[in-house]
């Protein structure tokens, strides 16, 4: 979990939550900006170029996205006490609100964008789903919940108190949490996965790149092993369960303080592995021949490493 | 080993000294050769390489957002791994690496205390204006501080020396130069240790001063974020009683710096979240 633009992004938003009186400024230059719509409602379709943005923030409420036809963006928004600021570009189309009289209330987003769209989507307390765009995708909510299907390319989930789930994600996928879960299904790519306390579920994972972070959270990792391939998990005190094809090839590293190991593969002690006397354990061994590596610490945590079915 | 050969073991005890470029003439050659050479040493002197440059390219307060970005996941692929690859000696690394780590925060932790007000309240004491000046001349890494957390100082420090203890110290003669050197990189790496300690203890301190002052955040979110800051806070003592038995423990030590950096990292969050 870091630090990424969209905290920045969505402090900006908040600020523009304030009450009207510290907005005056601003307003002023709203108004001036004749491309920018001011309204608790939206009912539009506009039309947004190939590879287009469309930009969706909100503080509490939900954003919905889904697929339309064409190249058109169609927009369903209201605010129940909020002021909806709207613009829109051939290249971007972008939607906030903020606060009216120092009040805001729920605000909701249902889009529907063309097949490829990039996606900025953020919200505070407020839900965020995406279906099928398959376009790139910066996704951020503090306390609400992130859902995605379907993304491609340069793929950043982040939530803080809220869950993420997500399935069919291609490109650069990662994804961080504080207190919520992760949970990852049939991703292809490079995978970076951090939460503090949220446990972690990646299943049907195909990357040549994979490295996962937490202190208590429990991962399970289901995926293939590329020949090529690293892959590193770590934890403090949250279980690692890694469940991997029986005919990958991986050099493996395990070290933990005070977890066990398991694996279903054959280890062999090495010089210099040792575990005694209160000291790190630390196996280094190698399965089907080697290839990927394969790198599993916790302080406390156990280590299971599972074969699963023989994969191509 | 003969004057000519260069194994990967060789080039990581000298790696140190080559990156500052305190090594020359004919083992120079063969550190140059062994790099082109050899593709782990070779790629992991090109990653030196670019984050020293990357580091260097920092301003000193509010970094542009691009070079966050660019920066922030560098740090994360290199901060953490620092003592889980069992190196010999992967100082440079973890120095330039630290570096980047603490002037960005730094630099986000200005930002955070100038944005919701706790800058004014620390500027008298603390010098809140000067973060930067407090950086160390040469790049450090983090260390064990009982300080930082209130909940946490019960706990035994182990010292910051075992964190930089180099492997291969053990055994050397004392009074030799061998023995003298290391006394010295101890020495230095100590007085370096230190000082990072103390940026980080300011950036923990104000950080924690922000998040007081951030009455507008959603208490179900300050409470998770307690919770997480408690779990962290119970692997950094967890990691801190283990190290006191075991203080050169690699592993261990680099189950420490990943707490207490994910704990800068959720306090730097944490103050940057945006009001409900």
């Amino acid at each position: 979990m870091t630090v990424r633009h969209y905290y920045i992004a969505l402090g900006a938003l908040a600020i523009a939550a304030l009450p009207a009186g510290a907005q005056d400024h601003d307003r002023d230059r709203d108004r001036s900006d004749r491309s920018e719509q001011l309204t608790s409602k939206v009912d539009t379709t506009v039309s947004l170029s190939k590879g287009g943005t469309v930009d969706l923030s909100l503080v509490s409420g939900e954003i919905i996205v889904t697929t339309g036809s064409g190249n058109q963006v169609k927009i369903h928004a209201t605010s129940e006490r909020g002021v909806l600021m709207f613009s829109a570009t051939p290249s971007r189309v972008s939607l906030n609100v903020r606060s009216q009289h120092g009040r805001m209330g729920d605000t909701r987003y249902e889009v529907s964008v063309p097949v490829g769209t990039r996606l900025a989507l953020k919200a505070v307390s407020g839900d965020i789903s995406s279906r099928g765009v398959n376009g790139e995708i910066e996704a951020g909510t503090v306390s609400g919940d992130l859902e995605v299907s379907d993304a491609k390319g340069d793929i950043s989930l982040e939530a803080v108190s809220g869950d993420v789930t997500a399935e069919h994600l291609n490109g650069d996928v990662r994804v961080s949490a504080v207190s919520g879960d992760v949970s990852l299904t049939d991703v292809v790519g490079p995978l970076e996965v951090e939460t503090v306390s949220g446990e972690m579920r990646l299943d049907g994972v195909k990357s040549k790149s994979v490295r996962t972070e937490t202190v208590s959270g429990e991962l399970d990792y289901d995926g293939s092993l590329d020949a090529d391939g690293r892959y590193e998990f770590h934890s403090h005190s949250g279980d690692l369960r890694l469940r991997v094809p029986s005919n990958a090839g991986a050099t493996v590293r395990v070290e933990t303080f005070s977890g066990s190991v398991e694996s279903d593969f054959p280890m062999t002690m090495q010089p210099g592995d040792h575990g005694m006397n209160g000291r790190p354990k630390r196996l280094e061994f190698t399965f089907n021949g080697g290839g990927a590596r394969l790198t599993a610490e916790t302080f406390s945590g156990d280590i299971t490493i599972e074969k699963t079915s023989s994969r191509p | 080993m003969t004057e000519t050969e260069m194994t990967c073991e060789r080039f990581e005890e000298r790696l140190a000294d080559y990156m500052e470029g305190d090594v020359q003439g004919a083992e120079r050659a063969l550190l140059d050769a062994h790099a082109a050479s050899c593709a782990a040493c070779g790629a992991l002197v090109g990653d030196l390489r670019k984050i020293v440059a990357e580091a260097a390219t920092l301003p000193a307060i509010e970094p542009p957002r691009a070079v966050w970005a660019g920066i922030e996941s560098r740090i994360a692929a290199n901060v953490v791994p620092i003592a889980a690859r069992r190196r010999t000696v992967p100082l440079v690394r973890a120095l330039t690496a630290a570096a980047a780590m603490i002037l960005v925060t730094a630099s986000v932790t200005y930002m955070a205390t100038k944005k919701f007000g706790a800058l004014d309240a620390q500027r008298d004491t603390t010098g809140g204006t000067q973060i930067v000046a407090h950086l160390p001349t040469n790049p450090v890494t983090t260390s064990t501080n009982p300080d930082i957390d209130p909940a946490s100082s019960s706990t035994p420090a182990t010292g910051s020396s075992a964190l930089f203890s180099p492997r291969g110290t053990t055994g050397v003669p004392e009074g030799s130069a061998t023995s003298v050197r290391t006394a010295s990189n101890q020495k230095r790496y100590n007085d370096k240790t230190a000082s990072a300690m103390a940026v980080y203890d300011e950036e923990i301190s104000r950080l924690r001063s922000v998040l007081k002052r951030r009455e507008d955040l959603d208490p179900k979110t300050v409470a998770a974020i307690q919770r997480s800051l408690g779990v962290i806070d119970t692997a950094i003592s967890q990691a801190r009683a283990a190290l006191a038995a075991d203080p050169a423990s690699a592993f261990l030590n680099k189950r420490l710096n990943d707490a207490q950096n994910k704990k800068v990292e959720l306090l730097r969050t944490a103050a940057m979240l945006p009001s409900t």
